[in-house]
């Protein structure tokens, strides 16, 4: 027996209008074009809206510890991968990456 | 109506479904970690090449991505409703929700080749294809690149997604699911929500300068 | 002990699993974990031959200082290929889907995995990710190493696709069986079963779980990426787009450090079910051998880095992983202590397996050392790419890995089989495996710290006579493990048959018969005491466990 119907119709819905509403708030704030914090408020955003669809419409809210921890576990090692490689790229102490290609280049090889 | 068996390792349904539930969010986080290895290249080349792979941001088409942000959301909402509509018994209305979710899936990926087609005509394609005159850095190739490779991964989660969603209508419309033994479907919509939690993620970074 | 009529008894004895059901559709459709086991157990075994094979090949290459007996393009394929079989066809799947398999649902006391049928799949997936990956070896294989580094990688006109595709689904499968065992280790405790007296092998191998789970997608990840560069030249890692292959390093790495603790734990649970078993005492520390077995799993994954010492990336970066690739040598410091500890004041039984644990003891701690040492990156900047470093992880590898694999093919040879082996050939293969392998790495410690370079096909003369020796070493361990496999083989039908446990071990997969019923227990046991109890009598824990 799966666990009760805890989680009415309403209830689904007003995950869906609150990620609607958030996802409406992300593109208004894009327009803003906020260099540096733009990144961080949209991916903040990006959070809660994940937070919602897991827990009301995966039903984590109703679940036990071991099932949320998988998620907690994933999203840690996600960010590990993540924090370390872009720790090398930004600490590097060699010339400064070429932006541009220059006239010899393979570029616009094909 | 097929009888639910039970494995012959479990004292009893309770069990079973939990080591099922339980089996499908590690598998869930498995998938995560696929994903990871792209937002890694991807966060690397933003931190190298800063200015212009924002500036490539803002020349991508947001419009074609925004509307997918809404179709999936709407489709996550219709496929929570199934499993709710299961569980009331209402067995003809939870497959017009799988449906509606199917067609959800298929309209994103209908609108993902449009965007595609339109990425081709602007020649703003990956490495060595890329071609767009305004943008002649190597951050907007970068951009470009790390952006078809992730919509291109992430399209082909949505294509499988459709796939399960037709068999999870088949076997909702036969009957197989019942408002006390439900949790294949439920592990199926799971594997829905997680496409759309990666294009939660995705959305921004790619499109929202 | 009066004689008790006997209601707790079960009628008759069940059929074992081999015997339960007869003809070959039984075995290729089989749910039965031990089963499964024993179809992984012969596919591995072959695949290690095959990764045998070539390694003989490059070493007999290695006699002479230029062309023995193949021209270098093929050289190339050779090291490839031996060390794509070894490490994702033999040792990653090894103890997990062979031991892990028959044994962890019996630790548990359970009558299988939970989910059976995906253990099936599980083996499907490996053979047809084999077949591929052969496949692709036999259209001419690939030169780029088994680490696949881009550039060359994405523009080396050998067969990348195929064998890139082969792994991929290896991964595949390798991520199934350790979800299985998660699951299985959360949802299948027998009654009274704590997380605190579950088996130490069962713990190693849900430690393993979760790196297989965590880091195998990350693997296919790169190398779908390398597989998609190589076939269409998107450019991901090219640096006349922008591209850095330095990133590719740091995907692949996030996976490949940690599969080396995948290829190493489970050796070290094998390990801490045998010496407690062979020498009567219980672990010296339960807890220290738990808290290391999850350091290192965690740990595991934060030392990627000193893969890179030499690539590039920035010292902030790198001293973060030197320091971590330290610390996280610590935790197998904590169980060598342990293991040596838990030998004091025991009753030791000199046999085959405990022989495979003195030879893992000695090797395993040498290469663990020179890890520690490599893990300096001044010192790395010499070794680096030298037989200094396939010195060191052949060490761990086959002095750790392969040589726990062997005591387990001992170890629970008659819990599989019903057997015993023959113990004066199984001591001197002990011995031979020992003496073949230190006579191949030992003279390739010398040639790594004199400046010999890794993968190279010719090299300056006053190197041969350490080439030689190393080659010879090679073959005397080729004939070692081939004459412990015949004498295993041979015992499968003509050893003498053995009790249900001949080494009177507490622990719980032991308290079944030898070979097992088809679902491993008559009735579900209830199994709420320490498996490490040897002051509890063999009797004592039957009676506990299987009262009703």
């Amino acid at each position: 027996m799966s666990e009760a119907n805890k989680v009415g119709a309403v209830a689904y819905l007003g995950t869906f209008a609150g990620l609607v509403v958030l996802a409406t708030l992300s593109l208004l704030l894009s327009f803003l074009h906020w260099k540096g914090g733009g990144l961080v408020v949209s991916l903040a955003i990006a959070v809660v809206k994940a937070v919602l669809v897991l827990f009301f419409f995966m039903h984590l809210a109703e679940q036990r510890f071991t099932n949320r921890i998988t998620m907690l576990v994933g999203l840690m090692f996600v960010s590990l991968l993540v924090g370390l490689t872009v720790a090398d790229v930004a600490t590097r102490h060699t010339f400064p990456s070429r932006t541009k290609p220059s006239p010899g280049d393979p570029f616009y090889s094909r | 109506m097929r009888a639910h068996s039970l494995g012959e390792q479990y004292a009893d349904f309770a069990q079973q479904d939990h080591a099922l539930k339980l089996g499908m969010w590690v598998f869930l986080a498995s998938e995560l970690l696929l994903f990871a290895a792209l937002f890694a290249l991807y966060a690397a080349y933003r931190t190298m090449y800063g200015d212009d792979f924002r500036e490539a941001i803002a020349h991508n088409t947001l419009a074609y991505g925004t509307v997918n942000m809404y179709v999936l959301l709407c489709s996550s909402f219709t496929v929570a409703l199934s499993v709710w509509a299961v569980r009331q018994s209402r067995r003809v209305l939870a497959v017009v929700l799988l449906l509606s979710t199917m067609a959800l899936g298929i309209a994103f990926l209908v609108i993902k080749l449009l965007e595609y087609a339109e990425h081709f005509r602007e020649r703003a394609l990956p490495g060595p294809y890329f071609h767009m005159a305004e943008l002649p850095t190597f951050g907007a190739n970068r951009f470009f690149t790390m952006y078809w490779v992730m919509t291109g991964v992430h399209a082909f989660h949505v294509t499988g997604g459709v796939c399960l969603l037709g068999w999870l209508v088949h076997r909702t419309w036969s009957g197989h699911y019942t408002a006390a033994h439900h949790t294949g479907l439920e592990l199926g919509t799971m594997y829905w929500h997680l496409i759309d939690i990666i294009w939660i993620f995705l959305w921004p970074i790619l499109y929202l300068a | 002990m009066s004689a008790e009529p006997a209601t707790e008894v079960v009628a008759a004895p069940l059929p074992n699993y081999l015997e339960a059901e007869s003809g070959v559709a039984s075995w290729l459709n089989t749910r039965d974990h031990k089963r499964i086991a024993l179809l992984f157990y012969v596919s591995v075994l072959s695949m290690f031959a095959l990764g045998g094979v070539f390694a003989l090949a490059l070493r007999t290459e290695l006699l002479t200082p230029e062309r023995t007996v193949m021209d270098a393009m093929t050289y190339n394929r050779m090291f490839t290929l031996h060390g794509v079989t070894m490490v994702w066809l033999f040792l990653i799947p090894s103890i997990p889907t062979v031991f892990g398999n028959f044994i962890l649902p019996m630790q548990l006391g359970a009558r299988d995995l939970a989910f059976p049928k995906l253990n099936l799949i599980s083996w499907y997936l490996y053979v047809l990710g084999a077949i591929v990956t052969i496949a692709g070896m036999f259209a001419g294989g690939t030169d780029t190493g088994w680490t696949f580094y881009t550039p060359y990688s994405d523009s080396t006109p050998t067969r990348v696709v195929p064998v890139v595709i082969g792994i991929f689904i290896l991964g595949i499968s390798s991520i199934f069986t350790g979800l299985n065992f998660i699951i299985s280790v959360h949802t299948l405790r027998a009654r009274g079963m704590k997380w605190s007296t579950m088996p130490l092998f069962t713990w190693a191998i849900y430690g393993t779980s979760i790196m297989l789970v965590l880091a195998t997608p990350v693997l296919g990840m790169a190398l779908a990426l390398v597989g998609l560069d190589h076939a269409l030249a998107l450019g991901i890692f090219d640096p006349s787009v922008g591209g850095d292959p330095v990133l590719f390093q740091h995907i692949f790495w996030f996976y490949s450090h940690p599969a080396v603790y995948i290829m190493i734990l489970p050796a070290m649970g094998v390990i801490s079910e045998m010496v407690p078993t062979l020498s009567h005492r219980r672990p010296a520390s339960y807890t220290a051998i738990v808290v290391s077995t999850i350091g290192i799993a965690v740990v595991g994954f934060l030392t990627w880095g000193h893969h890179l010492f030499t690539a590039g990336i920035s010292e902030l970066d790198a001293g973060f992983f030197g320091v971590l690739s330290m610390f996280v040598a610590v935790f197998s410091a904590i169980k060598v202590f342990t293991w040596t500890l838990t030998l004091r004041r025991g009753s030791i039984l000199i046999t085959t397996p405990i022989l495979y644990f003195f030879s893992f003891l000695f090797l395993f701690v040498f290469g663990g050392m020179t890890g520690v040492a490599l893990a300096t990156q001044s010192l790395d900047i010499h070794w680096q790419d030298t037989y200094f470093i396939v010195a060191h992880f052949h060490f761990i590898m086959v002095g750790g890995s392969v040589t726990a694999f062997l005591g387990a093919a001992h170890y629970w040879f008659p819990k599989m089989f019903g057997r015993m082996y023959n113990e004066r050939v199984g001591t001197v293969g002990a011995i031979a495996v020992f003496m073949g392998f230190c006579l191949t790495f030992i003279p390739q410690f010398l040639l790594g710290n004199l400046g010999m370079p890794r993968r190279y096909y010719s090299y300056p003369a006053h190197f041969q006579w350490l080439h030689v020796l190393s080659t010879g070493g090679a073959f005397l361990l080729g004939g070692a493990l081939l004459l412990t496999l015949t004498n295993l083989l041979f015992a499968l039908k003509w050893g003498p048959r053995a009790g249900d446990n001949p080494w009177a071990s507490r622990s719980f997969e032991w308290l079944t018969t030898s070979p097992p019923p088809k679902h491993n227990f008559a009735t579900t046991p209830r199994l709420d005491y320490d498996p490490y109890d040897y002051s509890l009598s063999e009797e004592e824990c039957r009676a506990r466990a299987l009262a009703r």
